[in-house]
């Protein structure tokens, strides 16, 4: 608290010197990133070391950080903090949990049934199908419809920790990264500029990544199958069937409405002063029709063999309203470049292959749609400080194309190298470890697959493209 | 009628006696009845002499399965092995332990532990069983299982065929 009102005595001593029209990213200090900071190792840390506490509290927790910033901010800016809130609120955080929402719930309504033998070859072919599907419907989309299958082929194996393991890799990262359906900081670059489609360029990276992870995945689940008693002789062999499959043209709906989103131009409308634009109204509002049409049309069995809650969504709403609140002057103080408080450390992040291995090492341990906004935000800074962010989106891709790849990459693809690197990696292992399967610990995850198998794979990425 | 166990040690190079016995077995087209110690986490703890490792071998066998070998061992005297310890086994232990969070697996424990064969007894044992309504359901960031049965204990009893094959 006394933090707290430093903060509004520093902030209010500068408006009163006239600084009215400087951004705010030029007078905020370092440390009012710090409420940032602070939910981010909350996010990453309880669930490891107190996960019932956290389980509990984690919205109280979320809203300490929440008030801890916005009270001493709105009190030190007055107007301007309202202003940069309202923006954060309006044009990120709401449409961002839209998408999620209608992705989850249209996803959730499409349910896998029948038996599979989980042979290597099979294994195989459910994981790059999921790595497919996971830049269409999100890794969390592709993950919950997923992961049941899998664990079911592989119930009668001994050895099938790994499977899950690179199904975290494969299906819940580094699928996801391909369009800005795929992955949550895709989707926050789509709002800030980047087109739906300049994702796709990342093809030849994804590729990189993928195709030796199959090969690795197919020799290592050969080694691991013959270790095997033989398969169970079923006697009941139930076809695979695809319930709720009418969701996939809720789905392309989606695709639709975001595609169209960021081709329309119809015009723009002020709402609580802030300046929106028509075709993003009615994106949002699409998505939400859409996904209330799913809720009206599938069967609760089908949600039910998904184990569809909104628990997850609670989660993200929550987390996300502390996280895009505290973010603020982070992302101020990145955008201000040289004027701001960290002008001198953004100095010493130069290539993109920094910016590669930066942003995967913080979304490595962070969530990464906040590790994805902190260093494109650092990245309009360093090359188009105190410009509209949409200007300075549409010059990184003009002129620094390989920077906004760097970052996208690193927050999606390091996001496999531990269970909190994101979201869907703790509900994947969660969901196995209910099933039955023993899953490496926190560090085993790392010392035995993420580092020896993925840290090489993307050295050769930062090798041939960066 | 039933079976009876002996612990043999054999002192001698670990890789040449495992070839040895596992090569006279299928000579002798000897299936099962045999089990290395190096194999399977046996440790006798009554031998007062360890050498180094690698050089003895712990084995469990058969009453005619170790007379197979002694007699074959008995005509090769050159051949670099030699007996440490010859013991019949009267009871036999193992501790165990188990942590899940799957109802499935749960159950299949419970069964196990209530079914056990005759002469064989579980002791000290803790289970501990926690369900948590709460935690019901898929999460993302905050996850947390709403059963978990963990616990552990000994069991102890005759070393019978069935608890050998167990």
């Amino acid at each position: 608290m006394t933090t707290a009102l430093v903060l509004a005595a520093h902030g209010a001593a500068r408006a009163e010197t006239g600084h009215a029209g400087t951004p705010i990213g030029h007078s905020l200090p370092v440390w009012s990133v710090l409420p940032f900071v602070g939910i981010l190792l909350s996010i990453a840390l309880f669930p490891l070391f107190a996960p019932h506490f956290w389980h509990r509290h984690y919205p109280k927790v979320t809203a300490f950080w929440g008030v801890i910033l916005a009270v001493p901010f709105l009190a030190a800016y007055h107007g301007r903090g309202v202003d940069a809130l309202l923006h954060t609120y309006l044009l990120e955080y709401i449409p961002f949990i839209i998408l999620l929402w209608a992705l989850f719930t249209v996803a959730g309504g499409i349910h896998l049934k029948g038996s599979l033998n989980g042979t290597p070859r099979l294994n195989t072919l459910l994981l790059a199908i999921g790595t497919a599907i996971a830049s269409w419907m999100g890794t969390t989309g592709a993950a919950m419809i997923l992961i049941r299958t899998i664990l079911r082929a592989n119930k009668w194996r001994k050895h099938k920790a790994h499977v899950i393991v690179f199904f975290i890799f494969l299906v819940a990262n580094i699928g996801g990264s391909l369009t800005p359906l795929g992955d949550p900081p895709l989707f926050l670059g789509f709002l800030v500029g980047v087109p739906f489609f300049w994702t796709m360029k990342l093809i030849p990276h994804m590729l990189l990544v993928a195709v030796p992870l199959l090969a690795i995945f197919f020799v290592m689940d050969s080694h691991y199958y013959k270790k095997e008693e033989a398969a169970p002789k079923t006697t009941e062999k139930t076809p695979l069937k695809i319930e709720g499959a009418h969701n996939l043209l809720f789905l392309a709906g989606i695709v639709g409405a975001v595609l169209v989103s960021g081709m329309w131009r119809p015009g723009s409308a002020t709402i609580l002063g802030v300046h929106e634009e028509i075709q993003n109204l009615s994106r949002d509002g699409v998505l939400v029709l859409l996904g209330l049409a799913s809720l009206l049309t599938t069967k609760k069995a089908t949600r039910a063999g998904n184990e569809f809650t909104w628990g997850p969504i609670r989660e993200v709403a929550i987390l996300f309203a502390g996280i895009f609140t505290t973010i603020v002057p982070a992302l101020a103080i990145l955008k201000a470049g040289e004027n701001g408080a960290l002008g001198a450390v953004m100095r010493t992040i130069e290539t993109p292959a920094h910016y590669f291995w930066l942003t995967g090492s913080l979304s490595s341990f962070l969530d990464n749609a906040p590790s994805y906004l902190t260093f494109l935000s650092s990245a309009l800074g360093r090359f188009f400080p105190d410009l509209p962010v949409l200007q300075g989106v549409h010059g990184l891709i003009a002129d620094k194309s390989a920077y906004l790849e760097g970052i996208s990459l690193g927050a999606v693809f390091f996001g496999a190298n531990t269970y909190i690197g994101n979201a869907p990696n703790f509900m994947v292992k969660s969901i196995a470890e209910e099933a039955g399967v023993r899953m490496p610990s926190f560090f085993g995850y790392m010392f035995k697959y993420s580092i020896p198998i993925l840290l090489p794979l993307f050295f050769l990425v930062t090798l041939v493209f960066f | 009628m039933t079976t009876v166990y002996h612990e043999i040690v054999f002192g001698g190079d670990q890789m040449l006696l495992k070839g040895f016995i596992r090569g006279f077995g299928l000579g002798r087209s000897v299936e099962g009845g045999f089990w290395l110690g190096g194999d399977h986490p046996v440790d006798t703890g009554h031998l007062k002499r360890r050498p180094l490792r690698g050089n003895y071998v712990h084995a469990i066998c058969t009453s005619a399965v170790r007379r197979s070998i002694l007699d074959a061992l008995s005509k090769a005297p050159d051949c670099g092995f030699e007996i440490l310890s010859d013991k019949k086994i009267v009871r036999a232990s193992f501790d165990f332990k188990f942590d899940t969070f799957s109802r499935e697996i749960a159950a299949t424990i419970k069964d196990i532990l209530k079914s056990l064969p005759a002469g064989l007894q579980v002791l000290a044992y803790e289970p501990k069983e926690t369900v948590d309504e709460k935690a019901r359901g898929v999460e993302l960031y905050s996850p947390t299982h709403d059963y978990r049965f963990e616990g552990k204990g000994r069991i102890e009893g005759d070393f019978s065929d069935e608890s050998a094959n167990r």
